[in-house]
């Protein structure tokens, strides 16, 4: 059987689309997410905490747990080291770190002013934990936020998963 | 095989149907955008090159924006909140609240899964995060994210 085509008998068929009204509509929409487009989202990441109840925590047994027992500001996890960061005190150049220390069971390590070094001795320090997971950060109350979130980028380096906060121990001591 | 002779014409009307499907696309593209409106850029985070790239998946989050005074910015909250009594009451009204949400949904326990997202400024002080991260924890908020910056500059 012959293949036969349309246009071989001249008949063309015409279509037409009208594509104005979408093209109007479609740069409308790229208007859109070029209003709302904001990069520096693109850049933002996350670091996630997990808070445990205190009273689950102290207690021997996941039954035993009690919610009254709750203690409030403890944000702790069951960490075997704790990374101490202390600022200056008084005027001047506050808010940077002046001295970080390593508290484990065995005593403490000061480690000076640098971050840099946190991350390789926690790393081999890590190597003799039982709890290898867990990891207290306590700062004073005076140090910015970038510090204490580099503090808490060299553990996450030097392998800890879940990073605790303590409470300020210049506050604990002044405080009520 | 018979072809009519005739012209055959066939032009159906997509304009309307093309307008409604757009109108569609420009509504779930603004709801999109009300997730983002939560996210204050006046903020500028810390940096830290271990912080990973966010999860899209968490539907139910509490941003709070927290500036280098120690005031925290909420969406639907017209004055900032800047006293612990403030931070305090709006936590456990929000946690209140999703806990009410989840019973309705039909968990018995009321089950809060809400993620609590701070996104504090690079200059604030580690007293003030502390602080509104107890609070959250107080209020009943078991899952938190801390925001960063994963390049220097950003």
């Amino acid at each position: 059987m012959p293949v036969t085509r349309v246009q071989d008998r001249g008949i063309e068929p015409d279509i037409n689309q009208v594509i104005t009204p979408m093209l109007d509509l479609a740069f409308q929409v790229l208007l859109f997410f070029i209003m709302t487009y904001h990069p520096s989202q693109l850049e933002e990441g996350q670091m996630d905490l997990l808070l445990p109840d205190s009273a689950q925590t102290q207690a021997a047994k996941q039954e035993d747990a009690n919610p009254q027992l709750s203690m409030p500001g403890d944000l702790e996890l069951p960490a075997e080291v704790t990374v101490v960061v202390k600022t200056q005190q008084g005027t001047g150049d506050q808010g940077t770190i002046s001295e970080i220390t390593v508290q484990e069971r065995q005593g403490a390590k000061s480690l000076g002013k640098r971050a840099d070094s946190l991350s390789k001795y926690l790393e081999s320090a890590r190597k003799g934990l039982s709890n290898q997971n867990d990891i207290k950060i306590q700062a004073d109350s005076k140090l910015k936020y970038r510090y204490v979130m580099e503090v808490m980028d060299m553990c996450s380096r030097a392998g800890f998963k879940n990073v605790s906060f303590g409470p300020p121990p210049d506050l604990a001591t002044e405080g009520p | 095989m018979h072809v009519a002779s005739a012209e055959v014409k066939a032009e159906p009307n997509l304009v309307p149907l093309l307008d409604l499907v757009f109108q569609l696309i420009m509504f779930f593209m603004i709801c999109v955008n009300f997730v983002s409106a939560q996210l204050n850029e006046e903020i500028k985070l810390p940096v830290a090159q271990s912080a990973r790239a966010m999860d899209k998946a968490e539907i139910e989050v509490l941003v709070l924006n927290m500036d280098g005074k120690g005031k925290v910015y909420v969406v639907g909250q017209e004055k900032p909140l800047d006293t612990v009594g403030r931070k305090k009451f709006f936590l456990r009204q929000y946690f209140a609240d999703a806990k009410r949400t989840a019973e309705a949904q039909g968990d018995r326990k009321g089950r809060v899964k809400t993620t609590v997202i701070i996104r504090a400024d690079k200059d604030a002080g580690y007293a003030d995060v502390f602080e509104l991260m107890a609070l959250c924890k107080d209020a009943g908020f078991r899952k938190m994210q801390l925001r960063a910056n994963t390049v220097k500059g950003a």
